[in-house]
């Protein structure tokens, strides 16, 4: 019975859970050998034991010089220089991205958004708050890419704790619940002893 | 030519006497403290709807341009990009910046000035908000005024050594040594002149550092980087400590040229007189940039300060040079006869010395001091505690020299002669020591502005978590509106203090108003503590500060604090000087100094203009602004 209690928290905590709360940009931009990449959360800022992908855009950037009608002389001042950005297809297949938080790391699978050339996603389920670190390896067209996002530094968010945007009551955590759930079990299993 | 030099110098010393008179004929009373905040545009705790079209902060003191100013700060503790701060050029009490546009949030004016009066450093700072409804703000002190420099102490120490011994060498030559015809019985003219040569040489050399040490204090870097930060030029230009400093090197140099022409030239006594009235200046000159010149009764203050320096200066110098003389007396057949003769007229010289600096003593004590708590409670009070103890055994000694040593020589008692050559060496010993706790007393606040009456400990505010397998407490202190010590004691579940955390995130949102996260990241203090200061805390209200432990090989552990802060009440920050008892010190001391200073002139009467009765005369003189000054307060 206690059990079933505990069993419907967890489920309307993870109905909860689907709740989106917001997007904001608060991205990291690196460029890398003219390519422009953008990491950071799908959702921010990211909750622990939510549903979120890691996002990563990668631009090409091709830099456009055009002569203007009346150049003076042989300086640059006579041209205007134009950044466009260009999205990469193809680098799921070239880059790796693994993430590390605590002593524990694994790899995740970037894949392509669709219908958005340049977008890829990664899904993950931060399950605890606090600072992830991911790094990013591989090559784009045949450029190196070593790159470390760290949330404790750069410009994406930590993972903070879901009590934050729960309402209107702060449901315990799957992790607590989870303890809780494991108590009840070795009480459970005292008293069968028992009779 | 005694003539002529006569002619030359008692015109110049009775025009001293009328501008040292008019000079004292200001008065008012109470003194202030270093410079002060008192007022700001906008004001702490100001909420305003725009950004202000210039800020105004208004201190008790005029203030050093060059190296007075203030800043912004914004909620995570970076510099807001502003025009700098500058002194308004119609009130040199006013610092004034014009912020430009600045976007709706919170901002920490901090501010750190110099006094243009006495050279010290204030610093502290305030909230204020732009389009912000929060609630409401308070100002936070942060003075320095309790920090004392260790070579500030030593720089001033031998600094007054130095003065007081090329100014009071003089002296004694000029009031004691040469009018007496001493000279004519013992031979020690060459040795007392390389004395002066070696003062003076050692006075130019601390001149220098006391320059170095007003960089040094005015910019806040080590007195080692004051020759490199090319400050000192800057200083020099555009301070009233430069200007004073200047002057005072042009009269060093003055006195300098004199006595490396004494030897060449005929009449000595005429020009030691001149050198001797140069080294008073240059006394008055240090007593303009004192404690004293921070007295809203700059002329009295100012007065008794120089008086009271000049009388330290004659005792002390005057016994350095008559302890040579005593030594090179040692070999004359009438020996205890000469010295009887010398110890009576030093001794009628340093009572006046004596007296006026238990006078001066008296009055600069209820400026500078005002009660006995102050007394006890405060770095400068103890300083002159020490001060005081250590004058006791000085009395003594000047009163058995007085007495004893002067009738045992003069009844021929060669024993006398050894003995009054320890009990002068103590002296000077004794005075030296007391001059280290007036360097002390010249490197930290007047005790009347640093002591804070009844002022409990502040009590931090404290906060626990568990988390994970970690214990978290935290300690704010004060637990207030603005500048506080954020601590974190993280202990392990066998209670044992956590050492290794690799990071500590300590991030800050008020809980009512969207003020933005601002963030502390502190560092490990050791037995599990991890600390930093910060102004976060920048409004009343609800704050979360959230706290993350990160560790090796550990998953960070994230917790949260909830702190309600509130505005702090501010204390005193010095006591208001009552007028009523101001008068009556001033009467007293001035009556006292009216009385000894007349005694004195009327007991060695040679003239009232004589050089010899300079220190009675003066003393006089001050007594009579005292009283003039007390008289008016009172009314």
């Amino acid at each position: 019975m206690v059990a079933n209690k505990a069993v419907r928290f967890v489920l309307v905590g993870l109905l909860l859970m689907l709740v989106i709360v917001g997007v904001v940009s608060a991205h990291e931009h690196r460029q890398v050998e003219g390519y422009e990449l953008v990491f950071g959360w799908e959702i921010e800022p990211a909750f622990a034991a939510q549903m979120n992908q890691i996002t990563l855009r990668v631009n090409a950037i091709a830099e456009e010089s055009e002569a203007t009608e009346e150049p003076e002389g042989d300086h640059v001042e006579g041209e205007e220089h134009h950044e466009e950005l260009m999205g990469v297809t193809g680098a799921e297949a070239t880059l790796q991205l693994e993430v590390t938080f605590g002593d524990q790391t694994r790899s995740l699978t970037l894949r392509p958004a669709w219908r958005d050339p340049g977008y890829y996603i990664a899904d993950i389920m931060p399950t605890r708050a606090g600072d992830y670190v991911f790094h990013l390896t591989g090559n784009i067209n045949g450029v190196e890419v070593d790159e470390t996002f760290d949330s404790s530094v750069d410009s994406f968010s930590t993972v903070e704790l879901l009590e934050d945007v729960q309402f209107p009551q702060v449901l315990p955590s799957t992790l607590d619940l989870l303890a809780r759930i494991e108590a009840l079990e070795a009480q459970i299993a005292e008293l069968t002893a028992g009779s | 030519m005694k003539q002529l030099v006569r002619n030359a110098f008692v015109p110049t010393l009775r025009y001293a006497v009328c501008i040292l008179l008019l000079g004292l004929l200001v008065s008012a009373y109470s003194v202030k403290a270093h410079a002060e905040l008192v007022q700001s545009s906008p004001a702490a705790n100001a909420v305003l709807d725009a950004a202000p079209a210039e800020i105004r902060l208004t201190f008790t003191e005029p203030l050093e341009a060059s190296f007075s100013q203030f800043s912004l700060r914004s909620t995570d503790g970076s510099t807001v990009n502003t025009p700098p701060s500058a002194i308004d050029p119609d009130d040199a009490y006013t610092l004034v910046m014009l912020p430009g546009a600045l976007p709706n949030g919170v901002y920490t004016v901090s501010w750190r000035v110099v006094s243009a009066a006495d050279g010290h450093s204030t610093a502290g700072s305030f909230p204020f908000s732009i389009g912000v409804a929060i609630g409401e703000l308070t100002a936070v002190s942060d003075n320095l005024r309790g920090e004392i420099r260790a070579e500030a102490v030593v720089v001033r120490w031998t600094y007054l050594l130095y003065i007081s011994l090329t100014v009071g060498g003089l002296g004694f030559v000029v009031m004691l040594w040469l009018p007496n015809n001493l000279r004519e019985q013992v031979e020690v003219d060459g040795a007392l002149h390389k004395t002066l040569l070696g003062a003076w040489v050692l006075l130019g050399i601390t001149h220098v550092l006391m320059l170095a040490l007003q960089t040094a204090i005015s910019a806040d870097i080590p007195l080692r980087d004051t020759f490199a930060s090319g400050l000192i030029e800057r200083l020099l230009t555009v301070t009233r400590f430069g200007q004073l400093w200047i002057v005072q090197l042009i009269l060093w140099a003055a006195i300098g040229v004199i006595l490396l022409g004494v030897p060449r030239l005929g009449n000595r006594r005429g020009f030691y007189t001149a050198a001797f009235i140069l080294g008073v200046v240059f006394l008055l000159f240090h007593s303009l940039f004192s404690h004293a010149s921070a007295a809203d009764n700059e002329g009295v203050a100012v007065a008794a300060d120089w008086l009271h320096l000049s009388a330290t200066s004659l005792w002390f110098g005057g016994l350095a040079l008559l302890v040579q003389v005593i030594i090179a007396a040692r070999k004359l057949p009438n020996r205890t006869e000469f010295l009887a003769q010398l110890v009576g007229l030093f001794s009628n010289y340093a009572r006046v010395c004596v007296v006026a600096l238990i006078l001066t003593g008296i009055y600069a004590a209820w400026l500078q001091v005002g009660s006995i708590d102050a007394l006890l409670a405060t770095h400068y009070g103890r300083a002159l505690l020490v001060k005081l103890i250590m004058i006791l055994p000085l009395l003594l000694i000047g009163a058995v020299n007085l007495v004893v040593t002067h009738r045992s020589l003069s009844d021929g008692k060669l024993v006398w002669t050894g003995r009054l050559q320890a009990l002068v060496s103590t002296e000077i010993a004794l005075i030296g020591g007391l001059i280290v706790a007036v360097g002390f007393m010249t490197s930290t606040a007047p005790a009347r502005t640093a002591f804070v009456p009844d002022t409990p400990a502040p009590e931090p505010m404290v906060e626990t978590a568990s988390v994970d397998d970690l214990d978290l407490r935290l300690e704010v202190l004060p637990g207030v509106v603005g500048e506080n010590r954020f601590s974190l004691l993280v202990t392990g579940a066998d209670g044992l203090p956590i050492e290794d955390a690799t990071l500590i995130r300590m991030r800050f949102n008020h809980q009512r108003q969207d003020l933005g996260e601002s963030e502390l990241r502190p560092t490990h203090e050791g037995a599990g503590v991890y600390s930093i200061s910060g102004a976060n805390l920048s409004v009343a209200g609800d704050w979360r500060v959230r706290v993350s432990v990160q560790r090796p090989n550990e998953f960070d552990a994230v917790t949260t604090f909830n702190l309600t802060i509130e505005t702090p009440t501010l204390p005193e920050t010095s006591t208001p000087t009552p007028n009523v008892v101001g008068a009556v010190i001033l009467l007293l001391v001035g009556s006292l100094a009216v009385a000894f200073g007349g005694f004195f002139i009327a007991r060695n009467w040679g003239g009232l203009l004589h050089i010899r009765n300079l220190p009675a005369l003066s003393l006089l003189i001050l007594g009579l602004v005292m009283i003039a000054g007390g008289a008016m307060s009172a009314v």
